[in-house]
């Protein structure tokens, strides 16, 4: 019992981390109806830029938290104006291969600033797990997810309640009758791209305080893939929820199928199996909208 | 780091220097970008500099070396593509390889069409095989015997009872490599292999593997595979359980940022290398790369395994060119491979014990263990040579 319940809230506390890079993905499609390659190099970037504040530049934790945000929304919001506004309205594909060759230009740029070597964090958290009845949560896990709680809960009250938040709404909506009511569609492309690589970045400095940080970190981005679909793209508590979803199916398959299979990563096939079965049934996923493009 | 990153580019784009027509050429595809670049670029520095410190001390019986390098990003396709320009462009009759893949992607055409000597980041049991690669070498011990190595030292050093060990490896070629010989070798020696974990590189969460050790409670645990992650979180998630484990890596995840990384968590941790350590200023061939790194490298500080690698397989090049020319044979790929095998207790300055050549292999290596307050690794045993 102590098995499957180590198994469960272990699961749960990295579904968080898988959530907050999946944020990243949610923010932007939710308002350009957009799907961002390019989100965990956005994610990458982001961790590097709070390890230089951390490292380089000797700032507090908040503060590097701040600059780790800051920077990865401002490399989005060049990127958004000088390489995506100018496709407006071409279709979806070209649009796709862009974010795809962007992820590349972001790797070989992290590597051209910060080398590529690994680099770790300093503690960020306390070295001290986590008890929670039977289960062990190692601190950045269970720290990692009460920033993806918090961090969905501003998203999602952004969403709902703020002015720009229901103007990025309509705008992913009916841009048409967005504009006609008086949007400013750009500013709303912006902001999204903003906002979706703040969240992703905010993940990249938890994954990149969990297993240190190089060019490659935004690998993790695929992983975070099956998230989003099931979740739903354009849904915020969608992406916990998947989150969630795959981080405890990840761990039971390990827990449980792992050391019964010859060659082991069971754990590893499992979120793509559930990806591939979504995308049959409900391709939309469990809270996503119903008319989302295949790209 | 920007200047030391444009600096990097600048070198990469430059990397073929004017040399006249008597000199000894060896090429490279070097993984300067992508996966594999974090040791692609000290791998291809240690190169660099092992040839301009020959060159700079009269070079191979006068004649000087030619090293022409080029990116090949760690893919295979680019990197089959570099090997077969430079092979067009320069001829040369070494050439060093970024991987295991592009390794035994060219080795039939190397054996049938180019027959040159190579060698190449890898240590893959695969690629030490005369018979099927006769003019591939690994310039060190296989992965395999690594493996040996290790179990061996485990053999001897029970911590009560049977020793027990599980592998914990990533799902991949480079992970699984070594495991059949693993288990068999441990086998041999009576070791019990109590449980084998796969795991993908770079994991967030391995809370379902630490669990499979609270279980199975394996006196040591080889980890290969990975460079860095998941093998900091392994280690805590062990620690956090309070489980007594000694976990150990092997080449590539022996390198100062598993200490960097884990701090406190870091001692205890022990693995194996087959080379000096930068820091060990009593091995006198470290104290001459770190006067060449003194002087044309000011700002380095230290320099990790995979520099030495490169230097090492640099030494192995020049040393095979050095045996050509004393017996009069002319530099071919038939006759640098005639030299390798010669090669007897060769005295390489304590970089590694005295080297000899087993089927294209230097099966040797030493335990090192972590000492998280000195940030450093410290040998715990002699030099282990397999049989």
């Amino acid at each position: 019992m102590d098995f499957l319940i180590q198994l469960l809230v272990s699961g749960v506390a990295v579904g968080g981390v898988y959530a907050l890079v999946g944020l990243g993905f949610v923010a932007i499609f939710k308002a350009t109806g957009i799907l961002n390659f390019a989100t965990g190099e956005f994610m990458m970037i982001g961790a590097y830029f709070g390890y230089t504040a951390l490292v380089g530049l000797h700032l507090p934790f908040w503060a590097a938290l701040l600059v780790a945000l800051a920077g990865a929304a401002a490399v989005a919001l060049v990127v958004e104006r000088a390489l995506l506004r100018p496709l407006f309205g071409q279709p979806t594909i070209t649009v796709v291969m862009v974010t795809l060759g962007l992820s590349s230009i972001l790797k070989g740029l992290a590597q051209i600033i910060w080398t590529a070597e690994f680099r770790s964090f300093p503690r960020i958290f306390p070295r001290k797990p986590v008890f929670l009845g039977p289960a062990v949560v190692p601190s950045r896990l269970f720290y990692g997810f009460l920033i993806a709680l918090a961090a969905v809960a501003v998203l999602a009250a952004f969403f709902r309640y703020a002015r720009a938040g229901v103007a990025m709404r309509a705008t992913a909506s009916d841009q048409g009758a967005a504009y006609s009511l008086g949007v400013d569609i750009r500013r709303m492309f912006g902001l999204a791209w903003g906002i979706g690589a703040a969240a992703a970045a905010l993940g990249g400095v938890v994954v990149g305080a969990i297993g240190g940080i190089s060019p490659q970190l935004g690998a993790l981005g695929l992983k975070v893939f099956p998230v989003v679909i099931l979740g739903g793209l354009d849904s915020v508590a969608g992406a916990i929820v998947g989150g969630i979803l795959i981080g405890v199916l990840e761990n039971l398959a390990g827990g449980y199928l792992d050391p019964y299979v010859p060659g082991g990563s069971v754990k590893e096939v499992v979120p793509f199996l559930v990806l591939l079965l979504i995308l049959l049934v409900r391709p939309y996923g469990l809270f996503g909208t119903r008319e989302i493009e295949r790209v | 780091m920007l200047r030391k990153g444009l600096a990097m580019a600048v070198g990469i784009l430059m990397a073929v220097p004017a040399f006249g027509a008597d000199t000894i050429k060896v090429g490279a595809s070097q993984p300067l970008t992508g996966r594999f670049a974090f040791a692609g670029v000290q791998l291809n520095q240690g190169l660099a500099d092992v040839f301009a410190w020959i060159n700079e001390n009269g070079g191979i019986k006068g004649r000087k070396i030619e090293y022409i390098f080029e990116d090949s990003g760690y893919q295979v396709d680019r990197a089959v593509a570099v090997f077969k320009k430079i092979m067009a462009e320069h001829k040369p009759p070494m050439f060093y390889g970024e991987s295991t893949g592009q390794g035994k992607a060219l080795a039939p055409e190397i054996t049938k069409t180019y027959k040159i000597l190579y060698g190449s980041t890898s240590f893959s049991s695969e690629l030490a095989n005369p018979e099927k690669y006769p003019y591939t070498f690994v310039s060190g011990p296989t992965y395999s015997d690594m493996f040996g190595v290790l179990l061996e030292y485990i053999a001897k050093n029970p911590k009560g009872g049977k020793p027990t060990v599980a592998f914990f490896y990533s799902d991949t070629e480079f992970g699984k490599d070594p495991i059949p010989y693993a288990r068999k070798k441990a086998k041999e020696l009576g070791v019990d292999v109590v449980a084998e974990i796969v795991t993908k590189v770079g994991a967030v969460d391995v809370t379902s593997e630490v669990l499979e050790l609270v279980k199975k409670k394996p006196q040591y645990v080889i980890i290969h595979g990975f460079v860095l992650s998941p093998i900091p979180q392994v280690i805590r998630g062990s620690k956090d359980y309070g489980l007594d484990i000694s976990f150990m890596g092997t080449f590539w995840s022996m390198s100062q940022m598993i200490i960097d990384k884990l701090g406190e968590d870091a001692d205890g941790y022990m693995g194996i290398n087959p080379y000096a350590y930068y820091y060990e200023t009593d091995v006198p061939m470290i104290q001459k790369i770190r006067a060449f790194n003194q002087k044309a490298h000011p700002d380095v500080k230290h320099r990790p395994n995979s520099y030495l690698q490169g230097w090492f397989t640099g030494m192995v090049f020049a040393k095979c060119a050095e045996i050509c020319l004393e017996n009069g044979w002319e530099i071919t790929g038939d006759n640098l491979v005639k030299a390798l095998e010669s090669i007897r207790d060769w005295d390489v300055g304590g970089l590694m014990p005295p080297v000899t050549f087993v089927n294209h292999k230097v099966p040797v290596g030493r335990v090192y263990r972590a000492d998280a307050a000195k940030k450093r690794f410290v040998p715990v045993s002699d030099w282990i040579r397999l049989q």
